[in-house]
């Protein structure tokens, strides 16, 4: 795990959370910032960056006040739409997948949508952090089983790959390495690169280099 | 509007026989009738459209939504005739239930043709044709017969001259054999007769307008059972929202209460055991644990909290011990009876007792929070006529008001209240006096199980 101090602006309503939160991130060196709604998060986002002040990740909660519904879904929205580069990790104890969708609407670079249950690993869950502010895509793996479960209903192609091609599909979107899903799957590397070139094949995708827009053509695909 | 045979009030109650002929009510309903005369041939086609229709189309099913939608055109009839009769009969009658469309193609194909109030208003629509050229005949004939018959001695002398069979001749009409209408006595007596008959047809006007009056009424007018069913609709609707909206709290709760705290624990206790397993600072461990710990417990209470708004435990033990509980919990002192008749009664009727259990729950947080009370009393019992009743009188400032969600204010607790009341047929009453004391009373009315 690489050690990287961070610049956070955290959006969360329950201060319980909220103060845990910041407690966790301080004691790993990192600069937090936290406020209470998603107005205040966008403009304590806005303020620093035109103070010239750094913000590498935005971390929020989706339901908070004023009306308790996706406040801190919208509040990304608006940041990624004024600075598309900004990362944001959404951070919920609820999935819902049209949430999903909107976000990975555009693009899918610097975004992470994980259940707050997650933070009880604290390593995985800086690890994910650290992954969103570098720019990749971080998503849980229960957001990636529900578009899965969405959209495979839809898509008849995605009925034609394997269990073991569906697994590593989901481990891919989860923005894995080709070595990580090896190591979680307990095949060999050359194994998932057959198999990711298999559901490439049956998807009708170009193979690419990249793992990240290897992530990024698969949710394209999935509808997200 | 008022009658216009009843001002001035004086007169025409002494003397209605002589002023109904110049009454307005006589000659509005009289006009009436000429109306409908005209207005009842094109219903009566228009009844003949749907059967037409309908006899044309029922081969084809699903052109049978053409005759339907025609069918349920009746109640914009229906709309019409009430205004008219508002107009012109004084007669006030209520639209039938709206009709409400229900889900599915042929589902609301079904209950096109089952609308009873559509049927109803073509029914009227029918009955009238005869009805109408009924009483545009008679009352016409007769007033037209009674102006003849009173200016007769003036236009008989219009007449030509007829000789009659004993070879005299005469200026008039001839009723039977030689009896000649043209002695003055003669035409006196049919003048009186036509006097008779004038006084007499404003009645008849009127008994055909109260004929059409009865007709709309019945037929124009909502329906027992539909006014039951309107009303069922309505407080099902509001039950579910309740539901709804009692769901929804359920839910806000365990997603601020418990569900974040065990967040905040799972976070705390997995960063305990980073701490732990790298052995370096034990003192914050062991101060992470202990917080978690904490959280755990409030975790715990709140749990406790909200299973007891889902289903109060201490209903199981009856509703005297479960008022009893809710009693001891408020701020303010609170007296419970119980009769207890209807504690066994009510252990049959799980959900009127759940009602009264909230209902009671909700009116002492209400005394609590703005009564300013010193103390109050709770009585569950049975009604003169035997309605379940329930009482909570508080001796706070009073002023209490049912306010709907919308008219915003003070205690708009007891709108929704009123509502979950109002789902099982129950009643809820508010006698609140400036500077109280405040009695609210929910009656369910016996032999409603919810």
């Amino acid at each position: 795990m690489t050690k990287v101090e961070l610049s956070v602006v955290v959006g969360e309503d329950l201060a319980l959370l909220r103060d845990g939160l910041v407690a966790l991130l301080t004691r790993r060196g990192h600069e937090v910032v936290a406020v209470g709604d998603g107005q205040a998060l966008v403009d304590e986002v806005r303020a620093r960056l035109a103070k010239g002040l750094a913000v590498d990740v935005v971390v929020t909660d989706i339901r908070m006040p004023p009306s308790f519904t996706d406040e801190g879904l919208r509040a990304a929205l608006e940041l990624r739409a004024s600075h598309p580069e900004l990362p944001v990790l959404l951070f919920s104890q609820y999935i819902e997948t049209r949430y999903a969708s909107q976000l990975l609407a555009g693009d899918a670079r610097g975004i992470g949508y994980l259940l707050k249950d997650r933070v009880a690993d604290v390593d995985e869950f800086m690890d994910a952090l650290a992954r969103v502010a570098r720019g990749h895509t971080v998503l849980d793996p229960e957001v990636v089983a529900q578009l899965m479960g969405v959209t495979s209903g839809r898509h008849a192609t995605l009925a034609r790959l394997s269990d073991r091609e569906r697994e590593v599909l989901e481990l891919m979107a989860e923005g894995r390495s080709n070595k990580a899903i090896s190591e979680l799957l307990f095949i060999s590397t050359g194994t998932v690169e057959k198999n990711i070139a298999s559901i490439f094949a049956k998807l009708g995708l170009e193979v690419d280099d990249s793992d990240h827009r290897r992530v990024l053509a698969v949710l394209r695909y999935l509808g997200a | 509007m008022t009658h216009a045979a009843d001002s001035p009030p004086s007169r025409s109650a002494r003397l209605p026989f002589l002023t109904a002929l110049v009454s307005p009510r006589t000659w509005k309903e009289f006009g009436y009738q000429w109306l409908m005369l005209p207005l009842s041939v094109a219903a009566l086609a228009y009844v003949l459209l749907v059967f037409n229709l309908a006899a044309v189309l029922v081969w084809t099913v699903v052109g049978l939504f053409i005759p339907g939608i025609v069918l349920l055109g009746a109640r914009g009839w229906g709309v019409m005739y009430r205004g008219l009769a508002a107009q012109f009969l004084d007669s006030r009658i209520e639209a039938p239930a709206r009709y409400v469309r229900p889900k599915g193609f042929w589902r609301t194909l079904g209950a096109l043709f089952v609308d009873g109030d559509a049927w109803r208003a073509l029914l009227f629509m029918f009955l009238t044709y005869p009805l109408a050229l009924a009483a545009t005949i008679i009352n016409t004939t007769v007033f037209v017969s009674a102006l003849g018959a009173i200016t007769y001695p003036v236009w008989r002398n219009f007449l030509p001259a007829q000789e009659s069979a004993d070879g005299t001749w005469h200026k008039g009409s001839q009723w039977g054999d030689n009896y000649w209408l043209d002695t003055p006595g003669r035409m006196a007596l049919q003048a009186l007769i036509g006097v008779a008959l004038l006084l007499l047809w404003p009645w008849l006007v009127r008994g055909f307008g109260q004929l059409f009056r009865l007709l709309s009424t019945a037929l124009l007018g909502p329906t027992r059972s539909g006014e039951r069913v309107a009303a069922l609709r309505a407080t099902r609707a509001a039950a579910v929202r309740d539901a709804d909206a009692r769901l929804r709290g359920i839910e806000r709760d365990l997603h601020d209460g418990p569900q974040a705290r065990l967040v905040a624990v799972a976070m705390q206790l997995g960063e305990a055991k980073a701490q732990l397993a790298a052995g370096t600072d034990l003192d914050h461990a062991a101060a992470l644990v202990d917080s978690a710990h904490a959280s755990t417990k409030e975790t715990l209470i709140e749990l406790r909290e909200i299973v007891r708004g889902i289903h109060p435990p201490a209903l199981d033990a009856g509703l005297a011990v479960a008022l009893e509980t809710l009693a001891a919990r408020s701020s303010v002192p609170v007296r419970v009876t119980v009769a207890p008749a209807i504690e066994t009664e009510l252990g049959a009727e799980p959900q009127i007792q759940s009602l009264v259990y909230y209902s009671v729950a909700e009116l002492l947080t209400n005394v609590a929070k703005h009564a300013h009370a010193a103390s109050a009393t709770v009585a569950v019992d049975r009604s003169a006529s035997g309605d379940l009743r329930v009482r909570v009188t508080d001796d706070g400032k009073g002023g209490a008001l049912v306010v709907t969600p919308d008219g915003g204010g003070l205690r708009t607790g007891l709108a929704g209240l009123g509502r979950r009341v109002a789902a099982v047929d129950g009643e809820l009453t508010v006698d609140s006096p400036a500077g109280g004391p405040t009695v609210v009373t929910v009656t369910v009315p016996k032999g409603k199980p919810a």
